[in-house]
């Protein structure tokens, strides 16, 4: 009881240090002020327009826009960045609950669980990017909450939490998809918290989703031409992906898979491209050796794990460790899969969460494991040592970005006339004068920023865009 | 048992020190001064557009001569107005701001500021700020002007 109450109070801890440098970012301006406009519009107008548009299928991310902005009356700042910080707490805590340390030594394995949650690559562009609720955190959370459901003790209930669970992932963004994945493959590994039926079901709302996108509302998947997109050692912009891959886009499609996967795993290469081996033909940076160190460290516990656990995995005798690991396996496919047209950091970040909880499980075996032999166990514990320093590193490098975050969106909106022109997009209307004047206030007068830290100059971390 | 600790030992290190970062930036800001901006000069030569406009509406005096510390710029400018601090943020969107905040509208100032620009090295600068009919600037010379005002402070 109290090597739980230790692990529960050290989360809140990290949850509270990460809500305090969430704090210190305003509501974004690109990607963020012209959605809001939109959220003027009547519940059947916005919802009418985002089924019938083109380009997406994600009514529901307006849906839970226009809740908190027609909540908020007028107070942006504190509701959008108050959701925001929500969210972070609400993951912290699935990820305790899911990794349910009961022993002091289970405890002692969550700050590197939770650091390599806030310190992977793909939870720092998750957290940063805001749309101005934080879209794939929010996707983060139902797989995060598909896996608590499927890993739970039998109710009948859970089966219409899973179908709505997958309904509002889906319709929010298309990664909501890997909601179903946890739910199915969590039902085949054994688990029972939700029923064959209600496992099917879920298939049956993708089976409707894919459907209604191709069919009725005849929305594609992004195309070659659409945005630049790395490959090798570097960004290819689209004339350069056309050429290369438009006869036959499918070697470009594999590589997208393929390099998702490498850089959960090995942080490398990242957005497609191999950015440690572009940087030690030019310039060394630390930042990205650490970065890889500290993945190496972790994916290597991964794999001891399951060599250490092969027989009872032949024989099919799982346990909820062995499942957790499962569901890493199949969300890191899934997602992989679901990045074929291009790939980016924030996109893979369910494969980036569930990697977390992978982590901590190999950990709680290695740290729990018998070691006779000197040299082994000290081996073992110069492993525990440098994998703890690398991902305490990386997760400093995560706070310290978002205090950076917060500077940057600041100066955003100090020049946020010379970014409209530059868009060629005029501010128009007395509404969108008054949104704007309301945004800009809030994030330079109303909410100054705080002082740079003197780590954010560290090379072993990276920090800013 | 030593394993879990070395596990545990540097992610716990991380958490206690970001939070004490959370307790100590409210009730001892200054321990966090090194970098923050304490005038309009340093936030602009930091290249911290927000806190120019905040202090400008603060109606702070662009002109006004500022203390900067030497991290800010260098040990060789420790005396600059916030518009000269500005060419250290080598931002044309920081003059293109200031200018539409209506700060460059003297001809005199806008002048020396030119020929500042020309000698750090910063053309865009210098072309958006000239005027078809100023005169030609001398080299170095508004640079050398401004390293003279912290040589003076400094002499005994």
């Amino acid at each position: 009881m109290t090597a739980q109450l230790a692990a529960w109070t050290y989360g809140a801890a990290v949850a509270a240090a990460l809500g305090y440098f969430l704090l210190g970012i305003p509501v974004q301006l690109t990607e963020t002020f012209g959605n809001m406009l939109k959220l003027d519009a009547t519940w059947r107008e916005l919802l009418v327009a985002e089924f019938t548009q083109q380009a997406y299928l994600r009514p529901l991310l307006f849906a839970q826009l226009k809740l908190v902005y027609d909540a908020s009356g007028g107070e942006y700042f504190a509701w959008f960045r108050g959701v925001h910080v929500v969210q972070a707490g609400l993951l912290v805590a699935l990820y305790v609950h899911l990794v349910q340390p009961r022993t002091w030594r289970d405890a002692a394995t969550l700050p590197i669980g939770l650091s390599v949650l806030v310190g992977m690559h793909t939870f720092t562009g998750t957290v940063r990017e805001a749309f101005p609720i934080n879209t794939f955190l929010t996707i983060v959370l139902c797989c995060f909450a598909a896996a608590a459901l499927v890993l739970a003790r039998y109710r009948w209930w859970n089966d219409v939490m899973a179908v709505l669970l997958v309904v509002v992932a889906t319709l929010t963004v298309e990664t909501g998809l890997l909601a179903a994945v946890i739910i199915v493959c969590g039902v085949m590994v054994g688990a029972r918290g939700v029923s064959r039926v209600g496992a099917v079901l879920t298939v049956v709302v993708v089976a409707a989703y894919v459907v209604l996108r191709l069919y009725a509302f005849d929305i594609g998947s992004p195309g070659l031409t659409e945005r630049a997109s790395g490959y090798g050692l570097r960004i290819l912009d689209t004339s350069e992906l056309v050429e290369r891959f438009g006869e036959n886009p499918w070697p470009f499609y594999a590589y997208n898979v393929v390099t998702s996967v490498l850089s959960v795993l090995l942080s490398e290469p990242r957005s497609g491209v191999f950015r440690l081996i572009a940087s030690l033909m030019e310039e060394p940076r630390p930042a990205l050796i650490v970065n890889v160190i500290a993945s190496i460290a972790a994916t290597m516990a991964i794999a001891w794990y399951v060599w250490n656990r092969r027989r009872a995995w032949m024989t099919w005798q799982l346990d909820r460790d062995d499942r957790l690991l499962l569901l890493f396996i199949a969300v890191l496919l899934a997602n992989a899969v679901i990045s074929y047209p291009y790939t980016k950091d924030a996109i893979m970040s369910p494969a980036g969460a569930f990697y977390a909880l992978a982590v901590f499980v190999a950990f709680r075996r290695l740290v729990h494991a018998d070691v006779a032999r000197p040299v082994a166990a000290g081996l073992m514990a110069t492993w525990c040592l440098v994998a703890g320093t690398a991902w305490a590193i990386r997760s400093t490098g995560t706070h310290l970005d978002l205090r950076q975050a917060g500077f940057e969106v600041r100066n955003e909106w100090a020049y946020a006339d010379q970014w409209f022109e530059r868009n060629r997009s005029p501010v128009e209307g007395p509404r969108a004068t008054t949104l704007l004047r309301v945004l800009r206030d809030d994030a330079i007068v109303r909410h100054p920023g705080k002082a740079e830290l003197p780590a954010t100059r560290s090379p072993l971390m990276e920090i800013g865009n | 048992m030593v394993r879990a600790l070395l596990l545990a030992l540097p992610a716990s290190l991380v958490t206690i020190g970001l939070l004490g970062v959370a307790v100590g930036e409210r009730i001892a800001p200054s321990l966090f001064d090194h970098y923050r901006p304490r005038n309009a000069a340093e936030a602009a030569a930091a290249g911290n557009a927000a806190e120019v406009l905040r202090r400008l509406h603060r109606g702070e005096d662009p002109l006004r001569e500022y203390v900067v510390r030497p991290q800010f710029i260098s040990s060789a400018v420790q005396h600059a107005s916030m518009l000269e601090a500005a060419m250290w943020s080598r931002r044309i969107q920081m003059f293109v701001m200031l200018d539409r905040a209506g700060v460059l509208a003297n001809d005199e100032t806008r002048h020396e500021l030119v020929c500042l620009a020309e000698d750090l090295s910063l053309p865009d600068v210098a072309e958006y700020l000239s005027r078809e009919d100023a005169p030609a600037c001398e080299p170095q010379q508004a640079l050398n002007r401004l390293f003279a005002r912290t040589s003076e402070e400094e002499m005994p």
